[in-house]
């Protein structure tokens, strides 16, 4: 049993040191491991990719992607940004909370981190830099923003954890949304908080001001997105559509949102077609690699070790909880997202299980730490691709260290980490809404 | 890089983007069918029935045929880690390597997806729950060429990256892979 455990630790230390693929270092690690362990174990290179892809309930994958390529293609990121800085320039920390807002609602439309920081902070960074707000905590709201991208449905991550642990995906779209709404108001109140302590790092815009004809008018711009994202929500929480319908509505609704706003054409389709193939892709291979590892690792049985292991240590159900946040938490500072949850999914599902965790509580926790590695250094994908973005749009003399991103998002994890704890001590938060869905037993 | 490498390339990205359009009109066309089709069904009117297994089957096609493209336009996560430790010479190697295993691991699923296209077809199944007498073996058949362009393309690109390290532009091997349009997850 050690060596098993001992070879699939270095095989996939081997794989990322070498910055292979996450799919490809899972895949491999299951093949070697499988035929050294098992035995010929090829018949289920064949049947599990097989079963995988054709599974039914994964088509909400392309599906939410392809929805939020039609709506980022029909001019909504604009829109959403200046409506809502028009709205909240004069709170004090201004376009900081308008970084906050226009993430959650752009989180609604992508299921990516990564995008929404990379594609609110195109937008957001000009504006701020600017009006001289902060660049640190300028950052930060952006990259803590940008998390909310896989908190809020649809997200990408998600669906992935639903499916490999086997619960509702519309499920944990719901208990998702009040954390979400939650972790929105806890950045608010960083925002708040330092603005309140040191003034000057968000000049107040009281010159400005906006008729209210104008901010209106901003408000009936991404009205149809808006309602697009209830409709969705709507139909899975009321009972009314599965999560694999209201991704279908989800499209349809985009495509004539599209071809109302007059953005369609061959060209725009092409691109949402390529960019949603390419990503669905990428998660397909991922799906196809952990299911395969989890294989390998549930016949040599190394998961039910682990629980039998744990279990003797008589740990309560709270305990195991903190136990593993802490593990997410210092595995998320050098794990990128997705590999850091297929990669321990298999292991800790069966003893979640033998625990009675609620696996949808329990996502949505799984969830928040996720966001939580992508704002934490070392390795913080949204630090990353903020600090890319700031290069490119200041070029990389003019632009600062990437530590002032270190320094931006701090606050922001300490907020996070307090939601999550009210999320571990309060699941109510989370449930309450699971509880009253239509159809929820 | 040597023309025939260059032209091989081109070709496979081409083939790749051609397939990874296909699959991406095949979602939109089966959420337009779906959006129908529940709309009818609540509204009392005629429904098919069969939304789920044209979901399996579009899936089946549009995710692996897309595993090309995702590849050529760097979609695939690479744990990043340690890679900005390295030179750029080492960072090529690295990157040849793992384009190296990509192939063979490809290779594996692409085999063993064309056994199970055999298989099926030798003991003549069908579709299961399905309203037409289909083979399994079609859609499986279908996924299996996803999985062979998928070898082809790593194939290609691990191709190009030895010929890039063995003539001297190691450095050149990381911008094989093209970015997709837009932003990407």
């Amino acid at each position: 049993m050690n060596t098993v455990i001992l070879t699939i630790i270095v095989l996939l230390f081997i794989g990322f040191a070498l910055g292979m693929h996450v799919a490809i270092a899972l895949g491999m690690t299951a093949l070697v491991a499988g035929v050294v362990f098992i035995g010929p174990i090829w018949d289920f290179f064949g049947q599990i990719p097989w079963n995988t892809t054709s599974s039914a309930t994964l088509i909400v994958v392309p599906l939410f992607i392809l929805m939020g390529e039609l709506l980022l293609r029909s001019g909504i990121t604009e829109d959403l940004y200046t409506t809502f800085a028009k709205w909240m320039h004069r709170l004090p920390g201004g376009l900081l909370h308008t970084n906050i807002a226009a993430s959650g609602v752009f989180s609604a439309i992508s299921g990516s981190s990564v995008a929404t920081a990379v594609t609110i902070g195109g937008v957001a960074l000009p504006s701020l830099n600017k009006r001289s707000y902060d660049e640190r905590i300028s950052l930060g709201s952006l990259a803590a923003g940008g998390t909310l991208g896989i908190l809020l449905p649809p997200s990408i991550i998600l669906i992935v954890y639903g499916l490999m642990a086997e619960v509702s995906i519309g499920r944990l779209y719901i208990a998702a949304v009040v954390p979400g709404l939650i972790m929105m108001a806890a950045f608010a109140v960083v925002i708040v908080v330092r603005v309140a302590t040191r003034p000057e790092v968000a000049p107040r815009d009281s010159e400005i001001s906006y008729p209210l004809r104008e901010k209106l008018a901003g408000l009936v711009n991404i009205l149809p997105a808006l309602a697009l994202i209830l409709l969705v929500l709507g139909t899975i929480y009321g009972g009314i559509a599965t999560a694999i319908e209201a991704s279908a509505f989800g499209v349809t609704g985009a495509f004539v949102i599209a071809l109302l706003k007059r953005k369609v054409s061959l060209k725009m389709l092409s691109d949402c077609f390529i960019t949603t193939a390419s990503t669905t892709g990428m998660v397909m291979l991922i799906m196809i690699a952990a299911f395969l590892l989890q294989f390998v690792l549930a016949f040599t049985g190394i998961p039910a070790a682990i629980t039998r292991y744990v279990v003797s240590l008589g740990l309560t159900e709270l305990q195991l909880v903190l136990l593993l946040c802490l593990i997410y938490l210092f595995l998320g500072m050098f794990m990128e997202s997705m590999a850091m949850m297929v990669t321990t999914l298999p292991l800790i599902l069966p003893l979640l299980n033998s625990m009675g965790v609620d696996l949808v509580w329990f996502g949505v926790i799984l969830v928040i730490m996720i966001e939580v590695s992508l704002i934490t250094p070392p390795v913080g994908m949204n630090l990353f691709v903020l600090q890319s973005l700031r290069r490119r749009l200041a070029g990389p003399r003019a632009s600062g260290s990437i530590v002032d991103l270190y320094v931006g998002a701090f606050p922001f994890v300490i907020a996070m980490l307090a939601v999550l704890l009210l999320i571990i001590l309060l699941p109510d938060l989370a449930m309450f809404l699971v509880e009253t869905m239509k159809g929820s037993g | 890089m040597q023309p025939i490498a260059r032209k091989l390339l081109v070709l496979s990205n081409a083939v790749s983007t051609a397939m990874a359009w296909i699959s991406g009109l095949l979602f939109l066309l089966l959420a337009l069918y779906m959006t129908a089709d529940v709309t009818s069904r609540s509204l009392g009117g005629p429904f098919t029935g069969v939304a789920d297994q044209f979901a399996s089957f579009t899936l089946a096609l549009g995710g692996t045929w897309a595993l090309a493209r995702a590849l050529s336009d760097g979609s695939h996560v690479r744990i990043d880690l340690f890679l900005p430790l390295y030179g750029r010479r080492l960072r090529g190697l690295a990157y040849t390597w793992s384009m190296l295993m990509t192939v063979v691991f490809a290779a594996v699923l692409t085999q063993q997806a064309w056994i199970l296209v055999g298989k099926s077809a030798a003991r003549k199944a069908l579709v299961p729950q399905s309203l037409v007498d289909l083979p399994l073996a079609v859609p499986q058949a279908l996924s299996a060429v996803g999985y062979t362009m998928f070898t082809v393309q790593s194939a290609v690109m691990t191709i190009v990256a030895l010929v890039l390290l063995f003539s001297d532009h190691g450095e050149l091997v990381e911008e094989i892979e093209h970015p997709a349009p837009g932003e990407k997850a």
